[in-house]
């Protein structure tokens, strides 16, 4: 091939585009040609600087308004006129269900019976692994969005990422950290009350638990603080009274929440 | 193990809406930067994103599991674009005329690469649309050239010729 032939060719060559035959014919013509070579250097340089034009990462905005769209969306498949609808109830009531209230009751019994009886048929090895797997794909995902929703700019993308951090069925470690970091940390007062819910959600695990106790004397906000006072009584915790006692020392704190500490630390039978 | 983009996808279309989470989180940021060396604009790719989004939803009893998902999925993205720029500028959506944009730059980079992208994301902006998208497609979304052919409804000899020429008017406008 000639030096018009090849040079169409080169970006081709770069992307591995050519069959090998055209490829090698590439290869070997350049080696030998130092015009189309310093083509194909030309062509290489350029092609490697377009790859490290950085890719740039969308705003939040995005995100929340994704998640908002395919809410509605979701809504809207649920909003159809009843027309559309198929309604199993109605469909029972209308073809199956007696009008006698002994026959009534008679197939009531029917299907409680045959349920049971039919159980193990149904039921045969526990819940169905691919309904596990999507639960889990979905845990997963919750985690991820409320990790990157945490570190936004936005009060209320905070707080979105608080309420999704919040539905996770087992949240992992590092959720509970970031849940912690956003109760200490946060200077919106709304998302710090949303991280203390979560983590008095959480409250089985140890970690949040420990957020809960350690939180209340880093707080300034007496909404803040009645809450976890609220949380702390609740918590069941033996090491709450100790918390509280702490928390009372502090100088400066609003007469409203010394008050309810005081009033808790009685009812703990310490006062 | 996590689930193939096209199994997911799969499952949107049975019914499973919710399931497109899973491609978003996947794709959005692929999706936007098409659009944005698209169009150049962030807040317009942003909107354009949550439209390709909305219409995967829309049509997604048009996918079918033997197609690639991300083939599928730029095929919107694209059909997006052209939607906007025919509502915006239909002679230009009509002809291969260059589409000036005002590319939006990248706030934290040191100054001779900042200089450099800056340089690159111009010049990219000024290749006429029908080539940027050739480019833009071959270069930053792994996409064969069969692919993109598929996707533009041409030729692969088009699209080699395309990205060539796409080539050349870079370095044209950089290095001359």
């Amino acid at each position: 091939m000639n030096c018009e032939e090849i040079r169409p060719l080169i970006v081709d060559y770069l992307t591995d585009e050519l069959p090998p035959p055209r490829q090698e014919a590439v290869r070997e013509h350049c080696r030998r040609c130092a015009t189309c070579r310093r083509e194909l250097e030309d062509v290489t340089t350029l092609w490697q600087q377009l790859g490290v034009l950085p890719e740039e990462p969308p705003g939040e905005r995005l995100r929340a308004n994704f998640y908002q769209m395919l809410a509605s969306y979701q809504a809207g498949l649920d909003d159809r006129p009843a027309t559309e609808r198929f309604r199993p109830l109605d469909w029972l009531r209308r073809h199956v269900w007696p009008l006698s209230p002994a026959w009534q009751g008679a197939l009531v019994v029917l299907v409680l019976v045959t349920g049971w009886l039919t159980r193990p048929l149904l039921f045969p090895r526990g819940p169905d692994p691919r309904l596990t797997e999507m639960q889990q794909q979905m845990e997963q995902l919750r985690t991820t969005v409320t990790l990157s929703m945490l570190r936004q700019p936005s009060a209320t993308d905070r707080l979105q990422a608080v309420s999704w951090g919040a539905r996770l069925n087992e949240p992992a470690p590092e959720v509970v950290t970031a849940l912690r970091g956003t109760l200490d940390g946060d200077p919106n007062v709304n998302v710090r009350l949303a991280a203390a819910e979560a983590l008095f959600t959480f409250r089985r695990n140890a970690s949040a638990r420990q957020g809960l106790l350690a939180a209340l004397s880093r707080q300034d906000s007496p909404l803040v603080q009645l809450a976890l006072i609220d949380y702390i009584v609740r918590l069941e915790e033996s090491r709450a009274p100790q918390v509280l006692r702490e928390f009372i020392r502090q100088p400066l704190l609003n007469p409203a929440v010394t008050k309810e500490a005081e009033k808790t630390l009685v009812q703990f039978g310490e006062l | 193990m996590s689930l193939s983009n096209e199994s997911i996808m799969v499952q949107v279309r049975q019914g499973q809406v919710e399931r497109l989470a899973i491609l978003f989180e996947r794709y959005h940021v692929k999706v936007f930067n098409f659009l944005l060396r698209m169009t150049g604009d962030r807040t317009l790719s942003e909107d354009l994103t949550q439209e390709v989004f909305f219409r995967m939803l829309k049509y997604r009893h048009t996918y079918r599991e033997s197609r690639r998902f991300t083939t599928w999925m730029f095929q919107i993205a694209r059909n997006v674009f052209l939607d906007h720029l025919r509502k915006t500028h239909p002679e230009v959506a009509a002809e291969s005329a260059p589409e000036p944009a005002a590319p939006d730059r990248a706030p934290t980079e040191d100054l001779e690469q900042k200089e450099s992208v800056v340089r690159l994301r111009e010049a990219l902006s000024r290749l006429p649309w029908k080539k940027r998208e050739m480019l833009v497609l071959s270069r930053y979304h792994d996409l064969k050239y069969q692919e993109i052919a598929d996707m533009l409804d041409c030729s692969v000899s088009a699209i080699k010729v395309g990205v060539h020429r796409a080539m050349e008017d870079l370095r044209r406008m950089l290095w001359t």
